[in-house]
C-alpha cells in the first residue's frame, strides 16, 4: 500500500482517518491537561488565560483546520466525479462523499470539545 | 399505609429527605433548575419525535399523500436528516454545555476563607475531623449554615461516595486520594447523606446526617465540643469498655481507640447508631445496637463484645450520657 | 477476472445433481457427531438458543431483585444474596446475552446477506461458541454454589481486590468473562475479515447491505474495545492470586486504574451492543417502508463516526472521581457529541418511514416500541452527560432507569424485531399475529411501569446497589410500581418466548421472501440450506432482490458463480475488499473437532486456576496448545483440507495458493487486537507513572542495559529472518524456505532465553512494587505473542519439509511474518517505555 495512494479522497483509509485523528487528538488534550495540572498547574487567579488553556487552543485549533481542509479536500473530489460518473459502479464518489462527511463530523466534535477550554478552567477540581 | 401516603405526598409534592429535587443549597439549586430546564425540552422532543414516527406510519400512508419522485426526496430527505439529526442535537448540546459547565464551574469554585472538614470513608461508616485534630466524630457532620465549608475526602479502605443530594453532588473516597468537595446549605437544619458507591456488604445502611447550624451558634458548638471531657463511668464499667471497645473506639481522654473503629466521644449527641440503623430518640437504642448489632447490620466490622447484659447495660448508660 | 461459468458446448450442471451434491459435502451431521459442526448457520442457532437461556436466568435474578426491593425493609433475600444477584444479573445480561445474542445474527445472517456460503474462518467460529458456552457455565455455577462475585458487574477495586472480596467469587468473574471474551474477539475477527473479504462479486463497499457495516463497526469496535477489559482482568486476577500490585496504592498502584481500563472497555462496549441492533432496524425500516433506505451514505457516517466517538467518552463513568474540571468538559461535550451520528440515523429511519409506503407488521410494531425506548434513553444520556446534573444522578436508580431504557429499547426490542423478521428464515413458517402483538404490548407497558418512574426515585436520591431502604423518603411507592410492573414485563417477556417457540409447531408455511424484502438472504429456500447459495450470485445494486427479481432462480439453476462441487471442497468466492472484484477462492474446512477439544482445554485451564490447581493447569494448557497447533496443520496444502492434488478449473487460485489470503488479514486484525491490549498494558504503565500516588521507581535503570539490548537484537534478527523469508517466496524463489523459517524460529528462542535472563538477572520484586510488577507483565506480553511465533514458525519449518508451505502454497508465510514484526515492535516499544523514558522523566 503506497502512502500516496492513501491519501487519495479515494481511498476507503479516508473513512477513518478523520475520527482516527479526532481520537488521537482528544486522547491528547485529556493526558496534557491532566499532566499539565499535575505539574505545573497554573494559579487559579488566572482563570481561562493560562499557559494550558492557551497551548489547547492552539492545537486544537489547528486539527479543526485539517480536519475542515480534509473535508473540502474530499467534498471536491466527490463533486468532480459526480459530474464524470454518473451512473458508473465505482465506489469512488461514495468513499469521498463520506469521507468528507466524516471529517466534517471529527471537526465539529473537535469545535464542540474545545469550546469547553472556554467555559472551564483547567485545574479546578 | 402510612407509607403509602406518605410516599404519594412526597412523589406529589417533590418533598424528601434525600431528594434532589427538593434542593436546600445553592449547587443542589442550580442542578434542580438544570433538571427541569433539560426534561421540558427534552421531554417536547421526545414527543415530537413519537409523533412523527405514528404521523409517519399510521396517518400519512393513508393520507394518499405519498411522495415518490426522486428529486422531491433528494431535496427534502437531506433537510430531515442535516435539520433533525445534526442541527437539533448540536445546537441542544451546545447550549447545555454553556448553561451547565459554568453552572459546575460555580459549583465548585475555591473559597479559601471556607471551613475546611475532613470526612473519611469506611466500611460502613463516616469518619469526621475538625481542623484542629481533636474533634474527631462520627456519622454525623454539623456545619455553618449560609457559608460555603470544603470537605476534604478519602476512604481507608474502599471506594465510597460522598453524598448529601439536597445540598450538592456527591465526590467520590477513593483510597490513596483526597477529593474536594465544596458544600453548603441555604438554612439551618438536619439534611441526610448517603453513601453512593457501592462498598460492599452493608452499603446500603451507610448514611450520614448533617446538621447546619446558623453561625453563632456553630462557632460555639465547636468550641463547647472541642473542650469537652468526656465524665468517666464506674472503674469496673471503664475497666471493661477499655478492655473490649478501647481498643478500636476512641473516647477522648479515657481511650486511644487506635485501631480505627468509629469515635464515641460525643456518642450521645448523635441522631443515629450504625450510621443510621438505629435511631438515638428510641428509648434503649444504645443497649440494642450493643446486644443485637450483627442482626441489625450483618458483616459489620463491629466484635460482638463478650459481656453479660448487665454490663452492657452499664456501658449503654454511660456512653447515653457523652453529650459534649 | 470472473469464476468460471458453463461454457455453451458443455452440459451444464443438472440443478437436482449439484443440490444433492452440496447438500452432502456441506451436511451438519447429527447425534453425537453435531459437536463437530462448523457452519455457520448450526452455530449461529446454538448462540442464539443458549443466549436466551442466559437472558431468562439473568431475568429471574431482576424477578428476585424487585421484589426485595418492592417494599421497605423488605427480608425476601438478604443482602449477601442480593449483592450476588445484581453483580450476576449485570454481568450475565452485558456479556452471556447482549454481545452473544448481537453476534448470533450476525453470524447468521453476514454470509447470507453478502451472498457468501460460509463465514471465513468456521472453525473459529464453533470454538466461539464453545468458549461462550463453557465459559457461561463457569459463571453461572457460581451462583448456584453461593460463590457468585458480588462486588457489582464493574467490579471496582479495591472492593473485588483478595482483601476485601476474599472469596472466589471475583475469581469467577475474572477468569470466566475473559473466557467469554476469547468468544467476542474471535468473531469479531472473523466478521471483519468475511465482510472484507468474502462478498459477492459486485457488491463493492457502497453496494454492502447496512447491516454489513453496522457490523463492520461493531466488529472493529469488539476488537479494539474488548481488550483493555482482558488486561484489566489479567492485572486484577493475578492482583488476587499472586500479589501483584497494579490497583493497591500502598505498593505504586492506583484503583483508578482499574476505572480507566473497565470504561475504555465499558463504553465501546454499550455501542457495541447498540449498533447491531440499530443495523437491524436499518434493515427492516425498508422492508416494511417499501423503498429502498434513505440516506445510505449518512448512515455509513453515523455509524462509522459512532464507532470512533465512542471510544472518546469513557471517563463520564467516572464524572465523580476528582478529575480536574476542564478534563471533566471535555467528555462531557464528547459525550453528547454522540448525539449527533444517533440523531442522523434516527432521521434516516424517520425520512424512509415519511416518503415509504409504511405498512403493518409485527416487527414493525417491536419496531415503534424500540424507537420511543431507545429515544427516551438517549436523551436522559444527554442529560446525564452534563456534570453537574451527573454529579447528583450518578450511582441513583436515575442511570439504572438510563441504561434499561437504552439497552433494552436499544437493543432488546430490535433483536425481538429482527427475530420475528428472520423467524420464516430459521423455521420457514410465519409468526403470530395475535400473540405476538398481545406479547408487545404487556411487555412495552410492563417495562415502561418498570423504568419510567425509575427515573423519579432516583430524584428522590435512591442509590444503586442497595438491598433495602428505609420507609418515608418517597421510595415506597415508586419502587412497588416498579417491581409490580416488572412482573407485568416477565409475563410479557415468557409471552413472546413462548410465541416463538410455538410457531415452529403452529406457525403458517411461509412464501419464499414472505415480506417482498430487498434483501439477499431471502433469495435462498425456507429454511436456509447449510451452503446458502447453490451458486453465488452477481450484485449490482443496494437491493438486490427488487432490482433482480430473478436472482432466486438463476442461483438455484446453477447458473450463476462457482458451481463446481465435484472436488468436495467446501468453497465460497475471496474477493477485493473495496470492488468487490472475485479474485480467489476460499475453500473452507468441514466439520472438525479441534474447535470443541481446544476450548474444552482452555475451560479445564480456567477451572484449574479459580482451583488454584497450576499442575493441572500447566497440562490444560500443554493440551490446549497441541489442539490449536494441530488444528492449524490441517490446513492449507493439508489433505484434510485443500490438497495440491485437487483438480481445479478456471482462472481464479485457490487462497492458499496466494501471498494475499484471508488467513492474513486475520493475522493483521488478530493483531489490531493484541495491540489494542498493549496499548492498554502501555497506558497502564504511563498512567501509574504519573498519577499513582505513592509509585516506586528503582533508583537506576531496572533492567540490564547488555542483557536487554541482545534480547531486543535477537527479536530484531528473528523479524528479519522470517521478513526476508517472505520476501524471497515473494520474488519466486523457494530455495532456503525452510532454513530460513527455522532459523527464525531459533533466533525467536534464543531471544525468549535472553527475555527470561534479563528478568532473572534485574532481581525485580514484583509483589512489593507496581513498577516491577508491571515491568514482568509488559515481558509476559512480548514473551507469549514471541512464543507463538516461535511455535507458528517451528511448524512452518516443518510443513516445509513436508510440502505444504512452497511457493505453490505460500500463504502461511506472510501471515506470519506480521506476528514477528508486531513481536518485535512491542519488544522495542516496552523497552524504550521501561528504559528511556524514565532517564528523560526522572531528569
Amino acid at each position: 500500500m503506497q502512502m500516496s495512494k492513501m491519501l487519495q479522497p479515494t481511498h476507503p483509509l479516508q473513512l477513518l482517518a478523520g475520527h482516527t485523528v479526532w481520537l488521537l487528538w482528544f486522547c491528547a488534550l485529556y493526558a496534557g491537561v491532566s499532566l499539565g495540572c499535575q505539574w505545573f498547574p497554573p494559579s487559579p487567579q488566572q482563570g481561562f488565560w493560562n499557559w494550558i488553556s492557551a497551548t489547547a487552543g492552539l492545537l486544537s485549533g489547528a486539527i479543526l483546520a485539517l480536519l475542515l481542509w480534509a473535508a473540502i479536500c474530499c467534498w471536491r473530489s466527490f463533486r468532480r466525479q459526480a459530474v464524470r460518473s454518473a451512473g458508473d459502479a465505482q465506489p469512488r464518489p461514495f468513499v469521498a462523499a463520506v469521507a468528507a462527511g466524516l471529517y466534517l463530523l471529527a471537526a465539529l466534535a473537535t469545535g464542540l470539545v474545545s469550546l469547553t477550554l472556554l467555559l472551564s478552567a483547567p485545574c479546578l477540581q | 399505609m402510612t407509607g403509602i401516603a406518605a410516599g404519594l405526598s412526597a412523589l406529589t409534592g417533590c418533598r424528601g429527605e434525600l431528594a434532589i429535587v427538593d434542593p436546600a443549597g445553592p449547587a443542589a439549586r442550580s442542578i434542580s433548575l438544570l433538571w427541569w430546564g433539560m426534561v421540558i425540552w427534552f421531554g417536547l422532543v421526545l414527543l415530537a419525535v413519537t409523533l412523527l414516527w405514528i404521523y409517519s406510519v399510521h396517518v400519512r400512508p393513508r393520507s394518499g399523500r405519498a411522495v415518490t419522485e426522486p428529486a422531491v426526496i433528494a431535496r427534502g430527505a437531506p433537510r430531515w436528516i442535516v435539520g433533525g439529526g445534526v442541527l437539533l442535537p448540536l445546537i441542544t448540546v451546545t447550549i447545555l454545555l454553556l448553561l451547565g459547565l459554568p453552572a459546575g464551574h460555580r459549583m465548585a469554585a475555591p473559597a479559601p476563607d471556607a471551613l475546611v472538614i475532613e470526612v473519611t470513608g469506611h466500611q460502613w461508616w463516616w469518619e469526621i475531623r475538625y481542623p484542629d485534630g481533636e474533634v474527631i466524630t462520627a456519622n454525623h457532620l454539623v456545619m455553618p449554615a449560609g457559608e460555603p465549608v470544603i470537605l476534604r475526602l478519602t476512604s481507608a479502605d474502599v471506594i465510597h461516595s460522598f453524598w448529601v443530594p439536597r445540598l450538592a453532588g456527591k465526590m467520590d473516597m477513593i483510597p490513596g486520594h483526597t477529593n474536594r468537595l465544596r458544600l453548603e446549605a441555604d438554612q439551618p437544619g438536619l439534611y441526610r447523606g448517603q453513601c453512593s458507591e457501592f462498598c460492599g456488604a452493608q452499603h446500603a445502611r451507610m448514611l450520614l446526617t448533617v446538621e447546619a447550624l446558623p453561625e453563632p451558634e456553630f462557632s460555639r458548638w465547636l468550641s463547647r465540643r472541642q473542650q469537652f471531657l468526656p465524665p468517666s463511668p464506674a472503674s469496673k464499667t471503664l475497666a471493661q469498655f477499655s478492655t473490649h471497645c478501647g481498643d478500636c473506639h476512641r473516647v477522648s481522654g479515657l481511650t486511644r481507640g487506635l485501631s480505627g473503629g468509629p469515635d464515641l466521644t460525643d456518642i450521645g449527641a448523635r441522631p443515629t447508631l450504625g450510621a443510621g440503623t438505629l435511631t438515638m430518640s428510641e428509648p434503649g437504642a444504645l443497649l440494642r445496637w450493643l446486644q443485637e448489632h450483627r442482626r441489625l447490620k450483618p458483616d459489620n466490622r463491629m466484635v460482638a463484645p463478650p459481656l453479660p447484659a448487665a454490663e452492657l447495660s452499664d456501658i449503654a448508660a454511660w456512653l447515653e450520657q457523652l453529650v459534649p | 477476472m470472473s469464476a468460471r461459468r458453463p461454457a455453451a458446448a458443455e452440459t451444464p450442471k443438472d440443478p437436482a445433481h449439484l443440490r444433492a451434491e452440496f447438500s452432502r459435502v456441506w451436511v451438519n451431521p447429527r447425534g453425537w457427531r453435531s459437536l463437530s459442526v462448523v457452519n455457520h448457520t448450526a452455530i449461529a442457532y446454538r448462540f442464539l438458543i443458549t443466549g436466551t437461556v442466559f437472558f431468562v436466568l439473568a431475568g429471574l435474578m431482576a424477578m428476585l431483585m424487585r421484589t426485595q426491593l418492592a417494599l421497605p425493609q423488605h427480608e425476601f433475600v438478604d443482602h449477601k444474596l442480593y449483592n450476588q444477584l445484581f453483580t450476576m444479573h449485570g454481568t450475565v445480561m452485558m456479556f452471556l446475552f447482549a454481545v452473544p445474542m448481537m453476534e448470533a445474527l450476525a453470524v447468521y445472517l453476514i454470509p447470507k446477506m453478502i451472498g457468501a456460503r460460509d463465514l471465513a474462518y468456521p472453525r473459529l467460529s464453533a470454538f466461539g461458541y464453545w468458549c461462550y458456552l463453557f465459559g457461561g457455565i463457569i459463571i453461572l455455577s457460581s451462583l448456584a454454589l453461593q460463590m457468585a462475585p458480588d462486588s457489582g458487574w464493574f467490579m471496582y477495586t479495591p472492593l473485588s481486590n483478595a482483601v476485601f472480596s476474599p472469596g472466589r467469587g471475583p475469581d469467577v468473574w475474572l477468569l470466566g468473562i475473559t473466557f467469554v471474551e476469547i468468544s467476542a474477539v474471535a468473531a469479531g475477527v472473523e466478521l471483519i475479515v468475511s465482510i472484507l473479504c468474502t462478498r459477492a462479486a459486485g457488491m463493492s463497499l457502497d453496494k454492502m447491505p447496512l447491516f454489513a457495516w453496522y457490523i463492520l463497526a461493531t466488529a472493529g469496535m469488539i476488537i479494539i474495545g474488548f481488550p483493555p477489559l482482558i488486561l484489566a482482568s489479567i492485572l486484577l486476577e493475578l492482583e488476587r492470586a499472586a500479589n501483584l500490585p497494579f490497583f493497591d496504592v500502598v505498593r505504586g498502584g492506583d484503583p483508578l486504574l482499574w476505572q480507566h481500563l473497565f470504561w475504555l472497555f465499558g463504553h465501546p462496549e454499550v455501542y457495541i451492543i447498540f449498533l447491531p441492533a440499530a443495523g437491524v432496524v436499518s434493515t427492516l425500516v425498508p422492508v416494511f417502508a417499501q423503498r429502498p433506505i434513505i440516506g445510505y451514505r449518512w448512515a455509513v457516517l453515523a455509524v462509522i463516526g459512532t464507532a470512533f466517538i465512542s471510544f472518546g467518552l469513557w471517563v463520564h463513568h467516572m464524572f465523580t472521581v476528582g478529575i480536574p474540571q476542564l478534563a471533566l468538559a471535555f467528555f462531557s461535550a464528547a459525550s453528547m457529541m454522540v448525539a449527533i451520528p444517533t440523531g442522523i440515523q434516527v432521521f434516516v429511519w424517520l425520512a424512509t418511514l415519511w416518503y415509504g409506503r409504511p405498512r403493518y407488521s409485527l416487527p414493525m410494531l417491536w419496531l415503534a416500541g424500540f424507537f420511543f425506548i431507545f429515544v427516551a434513553g438517549g436523551l436522559t444520556g444527554v442529560m446525564l452527560a452534563l456534570v453537574p446534573f451527573d454529579w447528583q444522578v450518578h450511582d441513583t436508580h436515575f442511570v439504572v432507569a438510563h441504561f434499561h431504557y437504552v439497552l433494552v429499547g436499544g437493543m432488546l426490542f430490535p433483536l425481538i424485531a429482527g427475530i420475528y423478521y428472520w423467524l420464516p428464515h430459521f423455521s420457514g413458517r410465519m409468526p403470530s399475529e395475535r400473540v405476538g402483538r398481545w406479547a408487545f404490548w404487556l411487555t412495552f407497558l410492563g417495562f415502561n411501569g418498570t423504568f419510567l418512574i425509575m427515573h423519579w426515585t432516583g430524584l428522590l436520591g435512591m442509590p444503586r446497589r442497595i438491598y433495602t431502604y428505609e420507609a418515608g423518603l418517597g421510595w415506597d411507592l415508586p419502587n412497588l410500581i416498579s417491581s409490580v410492573s416488572g412482573f407485568v414485563l416477565a409475563i410479557g417477556t415468557a409471552m413472546m418466548l413462548a410465541d416463538i417457540a410455538l410457531h415452529f409447531r403452529f406457525g403458517r408455511r411461509a412464501d419464499p421472501n414472505p415480506w417482498q424484502s430487498n434483501g439477499l438472504e431471502w433469495v435462498m429456500p425456507l429454511p436456509a440450506p447449510p451452503y446458502n447459495f447453490l451458486t453465488l450470485p452477481t450484485v449490482d445494486s443496494r437491493d438486490p432482490l427488487w432490482s433482480q427479481p430473478a436472482l432466486a432462480e438463476t442461483l438455484q439453476q446453477g447458473e450463476q458463480l462457482l458451481p463446481e462441487i465435484d472436488h468436495g471442497l467446501r468453497e465460497t468466492l475471496g474477493s477485493d475488499p473495496v470492488t468487490a472484484r472475485p479474485r480467489q477462492i476460499v475453500h473452507l474446512p468441514t466439520n472438525s473437532w479441534w474447535p470443541l477439544a481446544a476450548a474444552a482445554a482452555i475451560g479445564a485451564l480456567c477451572l484449574a486456576l479459580l482451583g488454584k490447581v497450576y499442575g493441572m493447569a500447566l497440562v490444560a494448557t500443554v493440551i490446549a496448545a497441541v489442539c490449536l497447533l494441530r488444528w492449524s496443520w490441517e490446513n492449507g496444502a493439508h489433505a484434510s483440507s485443500a490438497p495440491l492434488a485437487i483438480l481445479r478449473s478456471g482462472p481464479l487460485p485457490l487462497h492458499s495458493r496466494t501471498f494475499d489470503s484471508v488467513g492474513r488479514y486475520g493475522m493483521i486484525t488478530t493483531l489490531l487486537a493484541s495491540g489494542a491490549l498493549y496499548f492498554s498494558l502501555l497506558f497502564a504503565w504511563y498512567y501509574l507513572w504519573a498519577i499513582a500516588p505513592e509509585w516506586l521507581p528503582p533508583a537506576g535503570a531496572p533492567l540490564s542495559w547488555t542483557l536487554s539490548l541482545l534480547a531486543g537484537t535477537a527479536a530484531t534478527a528473528a523479524c528479519a529472518l522470517h521478513t526476508i523469508a517472505n520476501l524471497r517466496l515473494r520474488r519466486g524463489v523457494e530455495q532456503q524456505l525452510g532454513v530460513l523459517t527455522g532459523a527464525a524460529a531459533l533466533m525467536g528462542t534464543l531471544q525468549l532465553g535472553l527475555m527470561v535472563w534479563t528478568l532473572h538477572h534485574a532481581g525485580l520484586q514484583p509483589t512489593l512494587s507496581a513498577h516491577d510488577a508491571l515491568v514482568i507483565v509488559m515481558f509476559a506480553f512480548v514473551g507469549f505473542h514471541t512464543l507463538v511465533a516461535v511455535l507458528a514458525t517451528a511448524l512452518q519449518c516443518w510443513r516445509v519439509h513436508y510440502g505444504y508451505v512452497s511457493l505453490a502454497v505460500p500463504y502461511e508465510v506472510p501471515v506470519v511474518t506480521p506476528l514477528w514484526s508486531f513481536s518485535a515492535a512491542c519488544f522495542w516499544l516496552g523497552w524504550l517505555s521501561i528504559m528511556i523514558m524514565p532517564q528523560v522523566w526522572l531528569g
